[in-house]
């Protein structure tokens, strides 16, 4: 019996050609969405999972509050006394390690490169993460002071096919290190990957940090810890025991601003965003949103499945009749219906992996990930596409298996079924939810669109265009200025300022201010941001002055005791005029001094951060970002230039630079990706849900055959025809927008809410993808109802 | 389950007083209005009268395939007529063959494929059914077409494989409509041979005919109209 099914399954394949094509091209390009989708949600959740010990590893945050209790800083890292005493305080505590990221200019022989995944780690990272060390003594290669460990591939880019152990690396031109151990780097689902591994002792050294500032330093919050704790340990216990530890170590009032927590390792990369982290994070919020679009085009292409199966069915009611008379049972068409349904689905499957491991790399490229192809042969996963190949296969088959079946014999040998297809209910909900999803996505599409573009064009109150960004090494605080002077010997370089952080950054650094009240200074219980900057940086980003003046070289306390404010922190500490400050007394932690300048407000950071209260202010040590603006006439000249000095002046370090303009796509790339992937997924829901809209012109038009006969034989023209057939259609498409626009409003609202700084939903965006929807379905229907309309009536009424 | 070999009464259908009303929401059309009729085992009867009298209502409801608003009908001693669709698929199955106007052959199917058909839904076994198809086939003179598709036969052959499927599972009834009426004369009066020859073979044959020629092959001509036997000719 089975053998007769297939039989007709197939012979019903072939006969139906163009039908068959577009329900298996449906199925399997909405399939492999789904898995494309599923992979790439599955990385994500994957994260930090392959260490042994995963489900026991915290990490230590560290939040500041202001003084009304709001937060004002929250970080991944911590300062470096805490992970001793935590250990020492909690003994129960397996393993406490801590590591500091940093970089450097790494040297052997010839080979000379300045490298970023530079980690100082304690020699117990070994029993807390799980790494593959593949020469050296993990218990040893960490112990004794200048120990280095390169991860394989550097290892490989320094050393060839030499032996790694024993050699001797210099770092930043300074120091010496050994060469301990050579470890694999960790997958790419870590969030963190560091390629060299320093032994913590180092920091001893006074020229790198020092003993004492390991011990006592508890302002600066760089190091991250990690702590491995006991099975079955809550960690609520810690978090909870954490503000006595506080007060026992630091002071009594250290609870009122600092708050220690715990963070799962696991839960990092899709969880933290914390102000400072080691690498950029993923976010939950995507795997949500991808696995949303992955199920929804999925839901398209069974919908379709559905829809132009039971308009197919139709044109086997004289089988289904037949069958019955013979003395088929119920039970048995439903098995025969949903068997070949099955087996489409499982043939798309295939297709649909085929066309998953020619897409992959693509995908990758898109993604910047690694996804590989062997993770969908991973059992789940396996099971997921047998249920699936099962549950669309039942699902789509379903209706047409159980409706078809339901008639008697001989209504359905009398074609009564034919006519109760043509008002199916049913189908045009299936087709109505079909294009609310695709119309939700094309809106969705525009409003991305739209905000990036709203970002590139949105006036950041400064130059960000022809600023080169350089990274300077350390000794050239004290004779900047012959630098300078060399610099701006050729005409393309504008000016070269100097500052702590360069705009793009985050701003990290906080205080709270104290202003004058009588003669004395006060506190103002307002926290602000500082920059250190020197005189050329506020010319070098055009930067506007709304009142005073900039850094002078003509004032000698300008360095010592002079303070720029921004107009937020001018009026947050009471000045409702900007020019009132000038010349206000003005205090910033231990600093006191006055007022010289009041910018306008620009945005130093992200558009996804408000404008904060930002201090100005001249330190001559932490001015290590240099900033060339440059002609825009000629950058490639000024380029040269700056390149050429540089090789005069530091021939052993390699020249390296960045476009600011550069640094700030970077700092949306999230979101280009999401805006691509976004007009992509619509893309394949539109295509999806239009295969499906033709298949069903296809069959509306075969089923209404007799009366557009019968209509042109009366008399009818073609382009009432053309609208007869098409109109039906329309009406759904057009209910469809009317659903799916609060819907795209409402989410879209909410992800612009992301952006401190975004564009309005115009009312344009419902009618442009209403237009498009419309337009293109049109289109798709106009190939079959121009099609019929152009028929011969004789033919057609003689077919009847 | 009823099947061929319990049913056994000489009188293989019996009919009392039967009622067939189809209802719309605005219309009510009694098609059967108060039929008695009786077919003994191995008659051969021919339903005639104008269109639309009720002809192929009765024939549906005889061959199970519709059941009647009102009234008994017995089938070979079991009264049918309150039996749900399943039930009637049951009976239906291996005790009526059926043979349409309109052939209502698979086009899917070959015409080996279209004769087996009844055989697997009565689960023969593939030897026998091999056997038993090739019979058919032979007896219908379609051997040759065998591997055809419906579409690449002619009218005549269309309906000879749709009679050797009606017979291959040698059902006691064969119960046709309007047999010949989309055939040219020479394959109507094949189609009409061939019922007979079935019918001196042992099987019982009900027909539904607008053709008098036809209805001259049946023992009996029961003439309907408006839902109603007006007359009942017995030929000798």
């Amino acid at each position: 019996m089975y053998k007769n099914y297939l039989k007709i399954a197939f012979r019903n394949l072939f006969k139906h050609k163009v039908f068959s094509v577009i329900n298996i091209a449906g199925v399997s390009v909405g399939l492999a969405c789904f898995l494309l989708l599923a992979l790439y949600v599955k990385d994500e959740l994957s994260y930090d999972r392959h260490h042994t010990h995963a489900d026991r590893i915290y990490r230590l945050s560290r939040t500041f509050l202001s003084k009304d209790g709001t937060t004002s800083l929250k970080l991944g890292h911590v300062a470096p006394p805490f992970g001793p005493l935590i250990k020492e305080d909690f003994p129960e505590i397996e393993q406490v390690v801590r590591m500091l990221e940093t970089g450097g200019l790494v040297k052997y022989g010839e080979h000379n490169f300045n490298e970023d995944d530079l980690f100082a780690a304690e020699p117990n990272i070994f029993k807390v993460f799980s790494f593959d060390v593949i020469s050296g003594n993990a218990d040893k290669a960490l112990e004794n002071p200048f120990s280095i460990m390169f991860s394989r591939p550097m290892a490989e880019k320094y050393f060839g096919k030499e032996n790694a152990l024993g050699k001797t690396v210099r770092l930043d031109n300074q120091i010496d290190y050994t060469v301990t151990g050579v470890f694999e780097p960790l997958p790419a689902q870590s969030h963190f990957h560091p390629s060299f591994l320093v032994s913590f002792s180092t920091l001893n050294d006074p020229r790198i940090y020092g003993a004492d500032g390991l011990k006592r330093n508890w302002d600066n919050n760089s190091f991250s810890t990690f702590l491995l704790l006991p099975e079955n340990y809550n960690p609520e216990k810690l978090v909870k025991a954490f503000p006595a530890f506080q007060k026992k170590h630091i002071g009594d009032t250290a609870p009122q601003y600092s708050v220690l927590d715990l963070m799962k390792l696991t839960d990092i990369h899709l969880y933290s965003h914390l102000d400072s982290e080691i690498e950029a994070n993923g976010d939950v919020q995507y795997v949500y949103l991808f696995s949303a679009i992955a199920i929804f085009i999925l839901l398209i292409a069974c919908i379709n499945y559905m829809n132009l199966a039971t308009a197919k069915s139709a044109t086997r009611a004289k089988e289904v009749g037949m069958r019955k008379v013979i003395g088929a049972v119920r039970s048995q068409l439903v098995g025969q219906f949903l068997s070949e349904s099955v087996m489409l689905v499982f043939i798309s499957v295939v297709l649909a992996v085929l066309i998953v491991v020619f897409c992959l790399p693509s995908l990758n490229t898109f993604t910047h990930k690694e996804l590989s192809f062997s993770a969908l042969l991973d059992p789940v996963f396996l099971g997921i596409l047998a249920f699936i190949t099962i549950f669309t296969g039942f699902v789509a088959g379903s209706y047409p298996a159980f409706f078809m079946t339901s008639f008697q014999p001989i209504s359905v040998l009398k074609g009564k079924i034919a006519t109760a297809l043509k008002n199916g209910q049913l189908r045009q909900s299936l087709v109505v939810v079909q294009f609310s999803i695709a119309v939700i996505l094309i809106i969705s599409t525009v409003v991305v669109y739209s905000q990036m573009r709203y970002i590139r064009n949105y006036s950041l109150g400064f130059s960000k265009d022809q600023v080169v960004v350089l990274n300077m090494p350390q000794d050239t605080t004290t004779d900047f200025e012959s630098i300078r002077q060399r610099l701006k010997e050729n005409n393309n370089i504008k000016e070269v300022g100097r500052s702590s952080r360069i705009p793009s950054m985050r701003l990290l650094d906080s205080w709270e201010a104290y202003v004058m009240k009588g003669d004395s200074f006060t506190e103002s219980n307002i926290i602000i941001k500082s920059l250190s900057v020197d005189e050329d940086f506020i010319p070098a980003y055009q930067i506007e002055m709304v009142a005073g003046r900039n850094f002078s070289r003509d004032y000698g306390t300008d360095k010592t005791s002079g303070f720029i404010l921004n107009e937020t922190a001018a009026r947050l500490l009471g000045w409702k005029n900007p020019s009132e400050a000038i010349g206000s007394g003005f205090g910033y932690g231990q600093s006191r001094g006055q007022i010289i300048g009041i910018t306008k407000d620009y945005h130093f950071e992200s558009l996804h951060q408000k404008i904060v209260p930002l201090v100005m202010m001249y330190q001559a040590n932490r001015l290590g970002r240099v900033s060339v603006h440059i002609s825009g006439n000629n950058p490639q000249e000024a380029i040269g230039h700056i390149e050429s000095f540089w090789r005069s002046k530091y021939p052993d370090i390699p020249f390296s630079y960045e476009f600011l303009d550069q640094r700030f796509g970077k700092l949306y790339a999230t979101e280009q990706t999401q805006q691509l992937l976004f007009g992509l997924f619509a893309g394949i829901a539109i295509f999806i849900s239009c295969l499906g809209l033709l298949g069903l012109s296809m069959f509306m038009a075969e089923l209404r055959t007799k009366e557009i006969g019968v209509r042109k034989v009366l008399g009818a023209s073609v382009g009432s025809l053309v609208a007869l057939l098409s109109q039906d259609f329309l009406k759904l498409v057009l209910i469809a927008i009317v659903i799916a626009s609060p819907i795209a409003w409402y989410g879209m609202h909410n992800w612009l809410q992301d952006f401190a700084y975004h564009t309005e939903i115009q009312w344009w965006v419902f009618v442009l993808a209403g237009v498009l929807a419309i337009g293109i379905s049109l289109v798709t229907i106009s190939f079959q109802s121009i099609k019929a309309a152009l028929m011969n009536p004789v033919k057609s009424l003689r077919s009847e | 389950m009823a099947n061929s070999q319990q049913l056994k009464a000489n009188s293989m259908i019996k009919i009392t007083n039967m009622h067939k009303v189809f209802s719309t929401e605005e219309v009510e059309t009694t098609a059967l209005n108060g039929i008695d009729m009786e077919v003994k085992d191995g008659e051969f009867v021919a339903i005639m009268g104008p269109s639309g009298c009720g002809k192929s209502t009765l024939l549906n409801i005889l061959g199970l395939l519709d059941n009647p608003s009102e009234g008994s009908y017995e089938f070979y001693g079991t009264e049918v007529a309150k039996m749900s669709e399943r039930q009637r698929a049951q009976i239906r199955k291996g005790n009526i063959g059926f043979v349409f106007q309109s052939f209502n052959l698979i086009d899917e199917l070959t015409v080996y494929e279209n004769v087996e058909l009844p055989l697997l839904y009565l689960k023969t076994p593939p030897a026998e059914r091999k056997e038993k198809v090739e019979a058919a086939l032979t007896r219908m003179n379609m051997m040759h077409r065998r591997n055809h598709f419906p579409q690449q036969l002619s009218g005549g052959q269309q309906q000879r494989t749709a009679i050797a499927r009606a017979v291959v599972a040698t059902p006691k009834t064969i119960l046709a409509d309007e047999p010949t009426g989309n055939l040219d004369s020479k394959n109507g009066e094949e189609v009409m041979n061939l019922l007979s020859q079935l019918n001196n073979a042992g099987t019982t044959i009900l027909m539904v005919t607008h053709s008098p020629y036809d209805a001259g092959f049946a023992h009996r001509i029961v003439n309907l109209f408006d839902g109603k036997i007006v007359t009942e000719k017995v030929h000798v």
